[in-house]
């Protein structure tokens, strides 16, 4: 899709606690090998499309670590590119530092003659998506704006903090309001937007001059309150996913983890078909020893299981030895798990150490994390 | 500016030992350790060496192995002034030729090393399984001023006549080399890894090509010849790991070498940098269910196993079905094995298919190779 310009939004990424205190969600490790980046530029691969901007808001170094080079996400790294677009004047101030105002402090890209569409994605809402049709119905509609939402039944509790919104008998967006923590059936917005680029550079000139919009949420809600146009809003048939605090991550985590392989239950976004890719670490295959017992888990390369591991995820490098015990856990890379430790409803972050015979119990609902390159 | 050292790997052979496993793809694309494939052992200790120039000699069944290689960047060789490039037999002026052996195989591509410019040229085998730095060698080669310096393991004297052996006097500077010898007087064979000083080598590789009588090899001539003429061939003593895969017998065995029972400080050891490199295959992690039970094993990303694995190597893509038992396996790339059926002592080729409750190999102590092309029976 040689016209169309897409820009992944780390702005609108949502905080999980701990978790992402020294990292964003788009760098967080899912499955053991994904980050949720990964996630939202394997849509933009799979959906042909090659020009990419990311606006980043903080932990810059997290990201570059994680992003390496482009080359794996671009078919053609000579004819797309992935820029970083971060909003240097405003970086240390909060209020400055949005996501509209990246856009405009980076707005070369509007001005390129095939830039003629624009897609802002979200990471942190997790859906597999082909943009192609996506694309194709807003510039049917006509319209310079568009709003991607996803039909759910459970609202109020699995997307409280995002927006829902009503849609017309003509397809266009009627009203935009918060999700309450009652809803049930709602029109969810999932934070993708498609513009016109010329329309995207009038609004970013207009709203110059506004003080009440400084994000691309508030733009849309402004167009859609006060602007003479209308806001089309295209419907997304498919598994959402949205990330905002540690519980949801691990049973998200723990739901990709069954849907892997259990094409009963609808493998979005895991189908062979759609490929999900990340960055190469060159680390070996699994090795499983001889007393090793693991069941119902996720392994990723490097790791070496000795012990016993159920109902688990494991990233690169974990190291689980023999009489040690993991269940209904996430370890993050690099990690060891000595001997006799027990570890049960974990998150462990990063390079953590559990030395011998220590037990870390949480539950159902009070999942224990533990932080990054901790020894306990 | 010129090079100081281009690196060119022979990845021309056909290895017809390993049967099927080679009817399709040359020997160095072959699949090993359940990630890799045997060239990207070569191709990585060459970038690990800082070597960034690097030139393949593809010929039997080249199509996988040069769109395997790419522009080398599985290996990082895709960075400024680097140069990956698979070099398969070409149409001159002169007309079209194969390579008529190992020495040809470099003298064909004399233009590509002329452009390269190198004062060293390092010459190796893209079918063998070990993990090296090339630094001390050519060190060793620069510090003694040779014109060649070969790399020698130290075999069992009574296996010294499966090997070229060279003799060597108490400096290690090489005073013979016989192929293959009945009576063996030396236990250093010759890994097929050489360092030439490029001068001097294109010039041997010159008087070569005209001369008819020559088999244009250089165990069987060119080295002899360099020890004629009383050139200065020096012998660098390798230490450690290093394994020739030619048989199923012993590909079976170097993967089975990998296991966690049988690994020591003897056996390839993936987790002391520096790392080898492949290709990433863009799967999904493995995935091991409730059923599942392993032990001893190495298993790669994108494998799912519901069934049983004792003592395997397990590819990418490799579906294990509930009920099934592997043991004592090499499982490539895609292969599949359906409920209940039980597989001992085999190496299964890619995409090799076994099909429900099928018994393939139990009790007879041998390895066998089963491929794809079951499937279509």
């Amino acid at each position: 899709m040689k016209n169309v310009v897409a820009l992944v939004n780390l702005h609108t990424s949502p905080s999980c606690g701990l978790l992402t205190e020294t990292r964003p969600l788009a760098s967080t490790t899912v499955l053991g090998r994904y980050a949720f980046i990964d996630f939202t530029l394997s849509n933009l691969t799979n959906s042909g499309i090659d020009d990419i901007g990311i606006l980043i808001k903080d932990h810059f170094r997290s990201i570059i670590k994680h992003m390496r080079s482009d080359n794996k996400y671009l078919k053609n790294s000579k004819t797309g590119y992935l820029n970083y677009m971060i909003n240097e004047r405003g970086i240390h101030n909060p209020f400055y530092n949005t996501d509209l105002n990246t856009i405009a402090q980076n707005d070369y890209f509007l001005y390129e003659p095939d830039c003629k569409y624009v897609i802002v994605c979200p990471v942190g809402i997790v859906y597999k998506a082909d943009y192609a049709p996506i694309i194709q119905e807003h510039i049917k509609s006509g319209k310079n704006f568009s709003i991607v939402y996803s039909k759910v039944s459970n609202a109020g509790k699995e997307y409280f903090g995002l927006n829902k919104i009503t849609v017309n008998a003509l397809g266009n967006v009627q009203k935009i309001e918060k999700v309450d923590p009652k809803d049930k059936e709602a029109l969810v917005g999932l934070k993708t937007y498609i513009f016109n680029s010329h329309a995207l550079r009038e609004a970013l000139k207009r709203v110059s001059s506004l003080s009440n919009v400084f994000t691309i949420d508030e733009l849309i809600l402004y167009i859609q309150k006060f602007g003479d146009v209308d806001v089309h809003a295209i419907e997304y048939k498919g598994n959402v996913s949205y990330v905002d605090s540690l519980e949801k991550y691990f049973n998200i985590s723990m739901k990709y983890k069954d849907l892997l392989t259990n094409t009963s239950l609808g493998n979005e976004p895991f189908n062979q078909a759609w490929k999900i890719y990340t960055t190469t670490h060159d680390t070996r295959p699994v090795y499983y020893g001889e007393k090793s017992d693991v069941k119902d888990s996720v392994v990723a390369n490097g790791c070496s299981i000795y012990g016993t591991v159920k109902n688990s995820i494991l990233a690169r490098n974990v190291t689980v030895e023999e009489g040690a015990v993991v269940e209904n856990s996430i370890i993050f890379s690099d990690s060891v798990i000595k001997k006799g430790v027990h570890l049960d409803h974990v998150v462990a972050d990063k390079l953590t150490t559990f030395g011998t015979k220590e037990e870390v119990k949480g539950e159902n609902g009070e999942i224990i994390y533990i932080p990054q390159g901790e020894s306990i | 500016m010129g090079r100081n050292v281009v690196a060119m790997i022979l990845a021309g052979g056909k290895g017809t030992r390993l049967h099927a496993l080679t009817k399709k793809i040359a020997k160095p694309a072959v699949y090993f350790g359940g990630k890799y494939r045997i060239i990207d052992f070569s191709l990585s200790n060459v970038a690990n060496s800082s070597i960034d120039s690097v030139g393949v000699l593809t010929q039997y069944e080249s199509v996988v192995l040069n769109n395997y290689i790419g522009n080398g960047s599985k290996w990082g060789f895709d960075g400024v002034d680097s140069t990956c490039v698979a070099l398969a037999p070409r149409q001159t002026e002169q007309g079209a030729n194969w390579y008529k052996g190992t020495a040809d195989a470099i003298y064909q591509n004399i233009d590509f090393l002329d452009g390269e410019d190198p004062e060293y040229v390092l010459i190796l085998s893209g079918d063998h399984i070990y993990k090296t730095s090339y630094d001390q060698m050519i060190d060793l080669h620069i510090k003694s001023k040779a014109d060649c310096t070969i790399s020698v393991l130290e075999v069992d004297i009574k296996e010294a006549s499966r090997f070229g052996i060279l003799e060597v006097d108490s400096t290690d500077t090489i005073t013979k080399f016989v192929e293959k010898p009945k009576e063996p007087k030396s236990n250093l064979a010759s890994m097929g890894v050489y360092v030439f000083t490029y001068k001097t080598l294109r010039q041997a590789l010159l008087e070569d090509a005209k001369d008819e009588k020559s088999e244009h090899d250089f165990g069987k001539n060119i080295i002899p010849k360099m020890l004629k003429e009383k050139r200065k061939l020096v012998a660098y003593r390798f230490k450690g790991y290093w394994r020739d895969v030619g048989t199923l017998d012993s590909l079976h065995q170097a993967n089975m070498e990998l296991l966690p029972s049988q690994r020591s400080e003897e056996t390839i050891n993936f987790d002391v940098s520096p790392k080898i490199y492949s290709e990433d295959t863009n799967s999904y992690p493995q995935y091991i269910s409730p059923k599942a039970k392993i032990r001893d094993c190495l298993i790669n990303q994108g494998a799912t196993i519901l069934g049983t694995c004792i003592k395997s190597v397990i590819s990418n893509e490799v579906r294990i079905e509930e009920g099934a038992t592997v043991t004592n396996s090499v499982l490539m790339p895609g292969v599949i094995i359906k409920k209940g059926a039980y597989v001992e002592n085999a190496i299964l080729g890619p995409d090799t298919v076994i099909k429900e409750k099928e018994v393939i190999n139990k009790d007879s102590g041998k390895i066998v190779l089963l491929d794809y092309e079951r499937n279509l029976q």
